[in-house]
């Protein structure tokens, strides 16, 4: 099924609880599906990398303090939802600073670990306005135009959920079934109709996640030319 | 794949009020009381199938000041009454007009008219501010308690009550009631005398004993052992005459010797109850309802004998009905209090201004007796918006209600409308096509649709310690119309929930966000609480009946 708004997701699932539809006809259920929802999408978007969520995002390094200079808007779970960080024009992300290793002995101009930042260091959950999510050490290091942050990071829709027309960007069916598994597991409906949606939302995750796990990769990064076909690359 | 496992509680339980017939109890707690009683209700009234429909409507009818040839006849409406074809309606000017069925006034007494009478009287003082009919002899009969009676003949040629044989009134009382029992023309209080009964020779009206006819008067006074003994109504019922005060009934029946004056057998006397006023005393075959300041009593006849039975018929709203007669002095509630019994509907109406200072509009309470003895059903509901002052049934069964100058229609089943039509005159869009034609802003009716609510009592669906959620709300109704359902909880004041419905005379009417009731799909209604009830208030402008209304509930345990 197609990606629909935030509106019409909960139109479609007050239709398949059985209740009378029409905008702002269910006074009462409205919010509460609507909640649903986004709750089954977070749940759904957390699954994979999917790719009609993730894209690759530069920035710029501040020199320091470590923090990009632009911060992620569209993040809903911090540095979860960054995948990996390269510098410049490397395929190697960097590693994530470990505790083992006292950063500010680090020193240099070239960024070499991240470090997620602390919670009461960044803005928490989800966030319009922005997040650092990470800084790079040393805090002194320093990117350019042609050699800057790569990020693959999950990001939402500008206004997802909080404007009801923005297009919620996951199929809706499986949102709609997992959302009222969800209201009508709450209410005493007939069990074999709990268990029925239930079964509908999972079948749909699993049948998306087959698909998006059958894509063709290239299993070997240093085999970066398409045109050159060998034993690295994943065929069916 | 997983399953969710459902504990066996969360079942879904409905709960469905679908029989009204009990109707308003204002009596019992609100919280024990069965779902088919209503704590308040307004402008709807139940059936003995149990559904709540609104009332009808009213419509002008004629404007007594405005249409008659003579200078002004009425100035304000005090008694009206149906009589051979027409309405006759007393003015407080003393002035006496009658509004035929195509809504002509004519005048009929007046003192311009008095005065071509033999002797030149005066007519009737100005102003009055009671008035009293019966039909005796064929004519109508007009008292007012300050002047002269005076009769309409089937022509609506007006002259004083008189004895026939003399042609003087010399001995007609200035009564304030009459009535007509056994061929006789009853009176009762006069500007001097408040315990006499004035009682005609039988078929004529000669109040004068020494003229051969068996005409007698009667000191009811002695029979009275309680309160002042001033008489405040007369009525005939079955074979006797009924003379009410305010905590004594009489029952007394005519003994007839042939040209000796009738003589009086008190067959019954009834000590602890009576009447406020002789307007709102009812009588219904074997049964009498009248006013009283506890209620409205039931007089009926024992089974096998003629003593009366008096019962509260109105022992579920006594204490309303008490409290709306509270404000009036008895002289008040003589003048103000009256009834009028809607055959149609099977409904009686008594009327209680809602103020003591009463004008042309004052409101009313208005407490309505619903019966239907085939059906072994009774009940009572309320009506408001009902500002009039007087009333009469014609022999059709049609209602006509008096205020100020109108003479309004009350419809009813056989010419139904469902709006309190304004008087002409006032701007409306009234030419029959929508605003988009350009035209329509005409002189015409104002249509004002009718209000209605009903509040339901407290419900715990016998689980007076579980709580609940509710899940879903269902209402069903018939019509068309518009109301808010709101459910209080918990004896919280503000209403928890609420939710706007619009019924269609369509299946479902689902039209865009009108929540049409009456969907076999849900509406959410997500509440927690231990004791609920529901409130349902809306207008409407045509037929529009209340048939049911329910949740889906879980029940949990005693812990919140």
């Amino acid at each position: 099924m197609a990606f629909y708004s935030h509106s019409d997701l909960i139109q479609r699932t007050v239709i398949r609880l059985r209740q009378v539809a029409g905008p702002s006809t269910q006074l009462y259920a409205e919010d509460a599906i609507g909640m649903l929802i986004e709750e089954t999408y977070e749940l759904v978007r957390s699954r994979r990398w999917w790719d009609n969520l993730t894209k690759w995002e530069t920035r710029q390094l501040d020199g320091t303090t470590g923090l990009c200079t632009a911060e992620f808007v569209g993040t809903r779970e911090g540095f979860r939802d960054v995948d990996r960080i390269c510098y410049g024009s490397n395929s190697t992300a960097l590693p994530l600073l470990s505790s083992n290793i006292n950063p500010y002995r680090l020193t240099g101009t070239s960024p070499r670990y991240v470090e997620p930042l602390h919670a009461s260091d960044d803005v928490q959950g989800w966030a319009p306005a922005g997040q650092n999510l990470f800084r790079v050490w040393p805090l002194t290091a320093v990117t350019s135009t042609a050699y800057p942050l790569r990020i693959h990071i999950r990001l939402d829709p500008v206004d997802l959920f909080t404007d009801p027309s923005v297009t919620v960007p996951f199929d809706a069916s499986c949102i709609i079934n997992g959302a009222a598994a969800k209201y009508a597991a709450d209410d005493g409906t007939n069990p074999a109709t709990v268990t029925m949606l239930q079964q509908a939302f999972e079948n749909r995750l699993q049948q998306l996640e087959q698909q998006h796990d059958s894509a063709k990769l290239i299993l070997d990064p240093r085999m970066n030319d398409p045109s050159i076909l060998n034993e690295w690359a994943e065929s069916r | 794949m997983r399953k969710i496992k459902l504990p066996s509680v969360d079942k879904l339980q409905a709960a469905v009020a679908r029989d009204f017939r009990g109707g308003l109890n204002t009596f019992d707690s609100p919280l024990n009381l069965n779902s088919k009683y209503l704590i308040d209700v307004r402008n709807l009234y139940p059936d003995s199938n149990g559904k709540l429909s609104l009332r009808y409507g009213t419509s002008p009818f004629a404007d007594v000041l405005e249409d008659q040839a003579t200078t002004a006849a009425i100035n304000e409406i005090v008694g009206m009454e149906y009589y051979a074809g027409a309405i006759v309606v007393v003015g407080a000017n003393g002035n006496i007009v009658t509004v035929d069925a195509a809504g002509v006034v004519d005048l009929r007494w007046s003192t311009a008219i008095a005065a071509l009478l033999p002797g030149a009287p005066s007519g009737w003082s100005d102003p009055i501010t009671y008035v009293s009919f019966t039909q005796f002899a064929g004519q109508l009969i007009i008292c007012n308690g300050v002047d002269k009676p005076v009769t309409m003949d089937e022509l609506y040629a007006m002259t004083y009550v008189q004895d026939p044989v003399s042609g003087t009134n010399t001995n007609t009382p200035r009564a304030k009631y009459c009535t007509t029992h056994d061929g006789h023309l009853v009176m009762a209080v006069t500007p001097t005398d408040t315990y006499t009964v004035y009682v005609s020779g039988q078929g004529v009206t000669s109040f004068d004993p020494d003229t051969g006819t068996n005409g007698a008067n009667m000191d009811t006074s002695i029979y009275v052992d309680r309160g002042v003994p001033v008489i405040t109504g007369l009525a005939t019922y079955r074979d006797r005459l009924v003379v009410t005060y305010q905590e004594t009934i009489l029952a007394i029946q005519f003994i007839l010797p042939t040209s000796a004056p009738v003589e009086f057998d008190v067959t019954d006397i009834v000590s602890g109850y009576g009447a406020v006023s002789h307007k709102a005393i009812t009588v219904i075959g074997d049964d009498m309802l009248m006013l009283d300041t506890s209620g409205v009593i039931s007089i009926k006849r024992t089974a096998l004998g003629t003593d009366f039975i008096p019962e509260p018929a109105s022992s579920l709203i006594n204490t309303d009905i008490q409290k709306a007669l509270a404000r009036f002095s008895n002289t008040q509630l003589t003048e103000y209090v009256y009834s009028v019994h809607d055959r149609i509907a099977h409904q009686i109406l008594f009327f209680i201004p809602v103020i003591d200072t009463v004008t042309a509009t004052t409101q009313n309470d208005v407490f309505v007796y619903c019966y239907d003895k085939s059906q072994k059903f009774r009940a009572w509901t309320r009506y408001d918006a009902m500002p009039y002052r007087a009333a009469c049934r014609t022999t059709e069964g049609r209602i006509f209600y008096g205020a100020g100058t109108d003479v309004r229609y009350y419809h009813n089943a056989y010419e139904p409308r469902y709006t309190d039509v304004g008087t002409i005159g006032e701007q409306a869009w009234d030419d029959g096509d929508l605003w988009d034609d350009g035209t329509g802003w005409e002189e015409g009716y104002t249509e004002t649709p009718i209000a209605f609510s009903m509040d339901m009592p407290w419900a715990d669906f016998k689980q007076p310690l579980n709580n609940k959620l509710s899940k879903y709300l269902s209402t069903f109704s018939e019509g068309t119309g518009s109301y808010t359902v709101d459910m209080y909880i918990d004896q919280f004041p503000d209403p928890s929930l609420s939710m706007f419905f619009v019924q269609d005379s369509g299946p479902h009417g689902a039209t865009y966000n009108h929540r049409p009731p009456n969907n076999e799909q849900l509406y959410a209604w997500p509440q927690k609480f231990m004791r609920m009830r529901f409130r349902i208030s809306g207008s409407a402008s045509d037929a529009f009946s209340i048939i049911a209304v329910g949740i889906l509930y879980l029940t949990g345990s005693v812990r919140r």
